[in-house]
């Protein structure tokens, strides 16, 4: 098995009684994107800020490309690079000035010519010159995209790095971020709220549960775990029809109008639900189904279900 | 540490000062008003007494050196935290030492543009030459600048450790030791009870050698090599103390949330 990019094993921060991270253990591979959610307080940002070397962990260890964290700190972040919607850069420096320092502390070669690439691919390049403080929120999260893909970074971690984009903008990221795995083969730790994002992006998705990770799997995996279809029907026929049927069939349902239904069911009984709703004299108008996603999966994990 | 990210840091902290217009009132406007007033009384004193006329600008001026470079080491950190830019150069491969080492850097250069310039000024207006402490003014320096880094590492572990809610110690806290220094008059100035106080502050020395010196051409040489001792005791001590602060606010997750 080729050696993981970054293995976590037993990483553990306790404040006080509070244990925020509970002895957690995953690995990433080369071009590898393992997505890490899971609700607030979960643990995500003090395991982000441990694999970063801000906050000191209490137990277990960190190695990128195989060399300790801890021992080979200055080395592992040469090659490591972080980005966030809500990182921030000096504010009374301009985009150029603080994309050079950062440059120069990756000591990167040819580093106008790196920044000028990058503000392009990101699409700020007229900013160049603006102070950090006069762009929009935004315009920042892209710049800070640029500082994170300066050093040509192996393995990226990444919080929420679309937060407050536009759509347009976040499906260029997405496509950037798609590419850095698949043409430079660059491994990446993924945050996010947006689900759909992560469906889209990730290779492997952990969830953080209390400080612990209480499932990993691909998205669809996680999606298959749930099981349940949400169909939407409309029909024509008895309200108090319907609903006595579904009540005894124990479909869990919601009536948006008195002729229009969303169950909860398995996939494969959705036929002889149809079959047996047409024996009654219910004239089925339309219908639609849909599978469950990967935010199903986090209500279900935040609202502490067995999966 | 290495030079190579050091390098950086000093642009950064030029990049800033160009920028910044608070930095510039702060270093060169208030202290170029300051010394004009502190010159110009000097100027009406040494009418009745010529001493005393040299007393204010020379401890003016010394004092100033402790001042800026305190401030110039601890509030480019706090720029930074405002900026909530710290942690984002620390993601970088950048240590703590090299951070501290090209702020005590960048510290010495506004010191000495600022300081020079101020120097040279009061040469053609107030007839006064800092120059006439000879050799031994390099020494005064050195101790004065060595207790600047001493405090501005100090009150910079300070912030690790507490954050912003303490960030007015970084103008403020030097002046703790301005009224125990000796800067504009003698340590017999000081009530009796008091008097110890003084000669816990490297700064004393020097301000009792220098105008010593003013005085009777003599230099205290014993008092410049207290000082000098004194002064890398006091370094040791905040290094160390600013190094643990870093370390207990790495472990109680401060440090992450610097300026949050």
């Amino acid at each position: 098995m080729p050696q993981p990019v970054l293995e976590v094993t037993n990483l553990t921060k306790r404040y006080g009684e509070y244990l925020a991270v509970d002895h957690i253990s995953f690995a990433i591979g080369e071009g590898e994107i393992l997505g890490l959610l899971g609700p607030n307080g979960a643990g995500k940002s003090t395991t982000i800020q441990m694999l970063l070397g801000l906050t000191d962990p209490d137990g277990g260890e960190i190695h990128y490309f195989g060399q300790n964290f801890h021992q080979h700190k200055v080395q592992i972040l040469q090659k490591i690079n972080f980005a966030s919607a809500y990182a921030e850069l000096q504010a009374r420096l301009t985009v150029r000035q603080n994309l050079r320092i950062f440059g120069m502390l990756y000591e990167v070669e040819n580093v106008e010519r790196r920044i000028d690439e990058l503000l392009t691919l990101l699409e700020v390049e007229e900013y160049a010159d603006e102070l950090f403080w006069h762009l929009s929120s935004g315009q920042k999260t892209r710049v800070i995209l640029a500082k994170a893909l300066l050093n040509r970074p192996k393995m990226i971690l990444m919080d929420e790095p679309t937060a407050s984009l536009d759509p347009d903008i976040v499906n260029k990221i997405i496509q950037l971020i798609k590419q850095l795995q698949v043409q430079e083969k660059v491994s990446i730790l993924f945050t996010s709220h947006n689900m759909q994002e992560v469906a889209r992006l990730c290779d492997r998705v952990s969830f953080l549960q209390r400080g612990k990770i209480v499932l990993t799997d691909t998205p669809l995996g996680l999606t298959k775990r749930i099981g349940k279809t949400k169909l939407l029907l409309s029909f024509e026929a008895k309200q108090t029809v319907v609903a006595d049927f579904l009540e005894k069939a124990k479909h869990p349902a919601t009536f948006i109008r008195p002729d229009l239904v969303e169950v909860t069911l398995l996939e494969e009984d959705i036929p002889s639900l149809l079959f047996e709703l047409k024996k009654k004299g219910v004239w089925i108008t339309s219908l639609s189904t849909e599978q469950p996603s990967l935010e199903d999966v986090f209500l279900h994990i935040s609202e502490a279900k067995e999966l | 540490m290495s030079w190579q990210r050091i390098k950086p840091l000093l642009l950064h902290s030029w990049y800033h000062a160009t920028h910044s217009k608070e930095t510039q009132i702060d270093l060169v406007w208030f202290t170029l008003i300051q010394f004009l007033i502190f010159g110009l009384i000097a100027k009406v004193i040494s009418a009745g007494q010529p001493e005393m006329g040299v007393v204010l600008i020379l401890g003016f001026l010394l004092w100033e050196i402790v001042r800026i470079g305190q401030y110039s080491v601890t509030v480019s950190m706090l720029w930074e935290v405002w900026s909530k830019s710290f942690n984002s150069l620390f993601i970088a491969p950048l240590t703590m030492t090299e951070w501290i080492v090209s702020q005590m850097i960048a510290a010495a250069v506004k010191t000495f543009l600022v300081i020079g310039s101020l120097a040279v000024l009061g040469h053609f207006l107030f007839h006064f030459s800092l120059l006439q402490l000879g050799i031994a003014l390099p020494l005064y320096v050195l101790v004065l600048i060595g207790f600047a880094y001493a405090s501005g590492i100090f009150i910079t572990g300070l912030i690790i450790r507490y954050g912003t809610n303490i960030q007015s110690f970084a103008w403020g806290l030097i002046y703790v030791f301005q009224p125990i220094s000796a800067v504009f008059y003698p340590v017999q100035a000081l009530p009796a009870e008091i008097r110890w106080t003084s000669y816990i502050s490297p700064i004393t020395y020097v301000m009792e050698s220098a105008r010593h010196q003013f005085a009777t051409s003599t230099i205290l040489w014993n008092y410049v090599v207290i000082s000098i001792v004194m002064c890398a005791l006091y370094l040791v001590g905040a290094w160390v103390f600013m190094q643990e602060m870093y370390k207990r606010a790495r472990r109680t997750g401060e440090f992450a949330r610097l300026g949050d």
